[in-house]
């Protein structure tokens, strides 16, 4: 039989104490689609960093078409044809796409030490065409394209290297892609990938969203705690086997947790109401929204990138101004113009935004400081015996401890510094730390994001309990299903407008079709 | 590779913890602990070296010396913390000193102390509030103020030293207790106020907060202007002290009394081991940054090495201070596992 054309064996990786691969073993056909899933921290990243060269494996070794091969670096990875799509992908701001595109290789565009932009414009320009779309110029600057775009850019520089190197049998690994993608570019990128392996490539696609997997992988490895604990084909995969095997049990049935969602005659008063508010960083980036959130009730928004729904997130919490029209909250004032976060909070409402080490926690601290970022007044008075002294050390480790099994963080130390914890128990510590400032409504941009199964329940039993107690929440997200599952209703945006509205009340209410036509219309 | 596993092992989360726990325990320890064994190891050598450095004179001279730079690097200490840099430590030193000195002739002690909390207080405000008012870096602000400071000094106050003409607060800072210094007493009441408060305070953990990640303070509700103005303007006050203590020692107030403090405090700071990207370290750490400081250089006077050498020695200590903080850190990009 022939040997296999990417493969590892007994590859061991641990950061300090952390253990992220454990004895991993896999092997890829050529031209063959594998799916890797598995729970965050079930090392996956780890294994696709390892395989291309930027994490150093402890142990074991890799092999790429029976050779023997241990990258230095991503750019030696790159000329041996293999190439990684990164979840936290880093471009130069300042250049252009085309000059991106080629990061690591200009040296091929040099003639006697001038670089021929001309040649690179040429080279590039068909792939940031085939990925981008033809509305952006290969010659415009990085810093502006959109986020979404940038991520989606990846693809196309790595095209234009497959082409560049002339790599006959390209590897691609792909990690959390769509994660940062709208449901447009995310069926772009699925339309190219398809292509490329049509043209022999072959793909090892990470992604937490399993229907993705399903369908398109050949074979699906699933990760758990640092192990590849076993493989099924792609005709056998569903995703209650896949996530059996990811966290070792069936999903469950009640995964969003539908019989805690309060019927529309159990919400209480208006909790927050936004009358008409236009503002953001542009003029259209949200106009006129009306918005009601009652007690107990979840609010849900979609929309695709750049349709105003992150914009309405960080309006209604205080971080952008609001120009026209006024959000109040009835049992206290007006959010005046001159809004902050601090106004906002002190008015009882909270944002959880979805760049977790970027907005929502101090990543060099504990997890007891960032717990205890926002105490509420009361917990405060608790905790500071005298005004602006916060002397009661014992009380606040009793509360955090509390809220940290609450939260089930592992490792519960709350000694730990949050940027050695994984994705997920970031979350978790995030969540923490809103359930101790306990706001009467709560925004939350993609909560889910990235994050494991257990750390998705833990949100969602977190967001059922605010409601139970008569909150509020208005949950911004990318994630359709989740939307549906989680929200009593849900609004449309498009263009910094809503667009409309679905009632999630009873089952056959929502379905993503109709959603998502409203999103691009 | 195996079939599907479908043993049940309940909920695992994010990479199982394994290997000994002590380990971390003894490199905190190395974090904390490292730079008071070089210390203590330097104090070492030099008592074996010479026999006139373990004596209560050179002790005292250590201690007098060593207590402007402290309270120096603590006012550099706080605007490093808050992710930001006061290159004007020195310079607000310069403007105090002369102040007090002008007018020492006929004031009572105790006025002579309220300009210098007063004068210090004030620029340091000054600085904060450019810094948060005018969006401009600290680096620049205080760039700025780092000239302005020691031209207005001059300016109003001229050109030539100014003696100090206060017997009264001479005889003060200049005593001892039990043998100790006062000028040490008054700054180490000042680190034991600025520890406790970045310690115990609301003030402190927003200093921290808004050191590590400044869009997750505001998001958090917290007053990060304030904070920032706050740190600055303590800053100044403790310049002022440093100020007071340095012109009774000099006896006079000059255009450049304070502008050998600056490289000094801000060395100082980061060899304690608080990086200059701020929101980890702190005062107490500074200590050992200014002890080790002051240490050295003494311990090489006393052994009469030449200056240039002694310069040259200084410069490696830093080197290795921010090489060996760097190792130490937490930060280390390994330490992320996804």
């Amino acid at each position: 039989m022939e040997p296999p054309f990417l493969a590892c064996e007994g590859l061991r990786k641990s950061f300090g104490p952390t253990v992220a691969l454990d004895d991993v073993s896999i092997s890829v056909e050529g031209g063959s689609w594998i799916g890797l899933v598995g729970e965050n921290g079930a090392g996956k990243s780890t294994l696709l960093k390892t395989l291309s060269g930027l994490v150093r494996p402890d142990d074991g070794h890799i092999r790429i078409a029976g050779a023997s091969r241990q990258f230095t670096s991503i750019r030696d990875a790159n000329s041996a044809g293999l190439f990684l799509w990164s979840q936290s992908s880093e471009h130069v701001p300042a250049m252009t796409l085309y000059e991106n595109a080629f990061l690591g290789f200009h040296a091929k565009f040099a003639h006697g030490g001038r670089l021929d932009h001309k040649a690179m414009r040429k080279s590039a320009a068909p792939h940031i065409d085939r990925v981008l779309g033809s509305g952006i110029s290969e010659k415009a600057k990085m810093s502006d394209i959109d986020y979404g775009q940038q991520q989606l850019f990846q693809l196309a520089r790595i095209l234009a290297c497959i082409n560049l190197l002339n790599v006959k049998q390209p590897i691609l690994l792909i990690d959390e892609a769509t994660a940062a993608l709208d449901e447009r570019q995310s069926s772009r990128l699925f339309s190219v990938l398809a292509e490329v392996h049509a043209a022999g490539a072959t793909i090892v696609y990470v992604s937490h969203r399993l229907r993705e997997i399903i369908g398109t992988a050949e074979h699906v490895v699933v990760m758990r705690d640092a192990r590849v604990v076993g493989t099924v084909t792609g005709a056998e995969a569903t995703e209650s086997l896949l996530h059996s095997m990811m966290v070792g049990r069936e999903r469950l049935s009640n995964y969003y947790l539908d019989s805690d969602r309060l019927a529309r005659s159990d919400l209480g008063d208006a909790v927050l109401e936004a009358t008409g508010i236009s503002g953001g960083p542009q003029a259209s980036s949200v106009s006129d929204v009306q918005l009601t959130v009652h007690a107990g009730e979840i609010v849900g928004v979609a929309g695709v990138e750049g349709s105003g729904k992150e914009s309405l997130a960080r309006l209604l919490s205080g971080a952008d101004r609001v120009t026209q029209g006024e959000i109040r909250i009835p049992k206290s004032a007006a959010l005046g113009r001159r809004a902050s976060p601090r106004s906002a909070l002190r008015m009882g409402i909270g944002r959880l935004p979805v760049d977790r080490l970027g907005e929502s926690l101090i990543s060099t601290q504990t997890t007891e400081f960032n717990i205890t970022l926002v105490p509420r007044r009361q917990v405060a008075k608790r905790l500071r015996n005298r005004g602006w002294l916060q002397l009661r050390r014992t009380e606040q480790r009793r509360i955090v401890a509390t809220l940290i099994e609450q939260m089930s963080v592992v490792p519960p130390d709350p000694a730990r510094p949050v940027e050695s914890l994984s994705g997920g128990n970031q979350q978790k510590v995030a969540l923490a730390k809103w359930a101790l400032a306990d706001p009467d409504v709560l925004v939350a941009v993609d909560p889910t994001q990235g994050i494991d199964v257990g750390a998705r329940q833990q949100c969602y039993r977190f967001f059922r309990d605010l409601c139970q107690r008569g909150k509020g929440l208005i949950l911004v997200s990318n994630d359709l299903p989740e939307l549906i599952g989680l929200a009593n209703r849900v609004i449309v945006m498009r263009d910094g407008r809503v667009v409309g509205e679905v009632s999630c009340d009873s089952p056959t209410g929502a379905s993503e079709e109709a959603l998502v036509r409203m999103m691009v219309a | 590779m195996s079939s599907p596993v479908t043993k049940s092992d309940g909920m695992v989360a994010a990479g199982t913890v394994t290997g000994p726990q002590h380990v971390s325990r003894v490199r905190q320890w190395w974090e904390r602990l490292g730079p008071f064994v070089v210390l203590i190891a330097l104090f070492i050598f030099f008592s074996v070296q010479s026999p006139s450095f373990l004596t209560v004179s050179n002790l005292q001279e250590i201690a007098r010396e060593a207590a402007e730079l402290l309270l120096v690097a603590l006012a550099a200490t706080l605007p490093i913390l808050l992710g930001s840099i006061d290159l004007s430590v020195g310079s607000m030193v310069t403007l105090v000193g002369m102040a007090v000195a002008y007018y020492s002739l006929g004031s009572p002690w105790w006025v002579l102390v309220l300009i210098c909390l007063g004068l210090g207080l004030a620029a340091g405000m000054l600085n904060g509030l450019i810094y948060v008012y005018g969006r401009v870096p600290s680096f620049l602000v205080t760039l700025g103020t780092l000239f302005l400071f020691p031209g207005i000094a001059q300016q109003v106050f001229g050109a030539v030293p100014i003696t100090l003409s206060s017997p009264q607060l001479i005889n003060i800072v200049e005593g001892n207790v039990a043998g100790i210094p006062i000028e040490f007493l008054i700054a180490l009441f000042g680190l034991v106020v600025v520890a406790l408060a970045t310690r115990y305070t609301v003030f402190g953990r927003n200093v921290y907060a808004v050191g590590g990640n400044e869009r997750v303070a505001r998001q958090s509700g917290i007053r990060v202007d304030a904070t920032k103005v706050a740190g600055f303007a303590i800053g100044g006050v403790l310049c002022g002290v440093a100020a007071l203590l340095l012109c009774v020692r000099i006896g006079s107030g000059t255009g450049d009394m304070g502008a050998d403090l600056l490289l000094p405090s801000i060395a100082a700071v980061v060899i304690g081991g608080t990086p200059l990207t701020g929101g980890v370290g702190g005062p107490v750490r500074t200590v050992l940054g200014v002890a080790l400081l002051e240490v050295l250089i003494d311990g090489m006077n006393i052994m009469s090495v030449s200056p240039f050498v002694e310069q040259i020695v200084e410069g490696l200590v830093v080197i290795i201070a921010v090489v060996a903080a760097v190792r130490r850190g937490p930060g280390s990009r390994d330490a992320i596992v996804k």
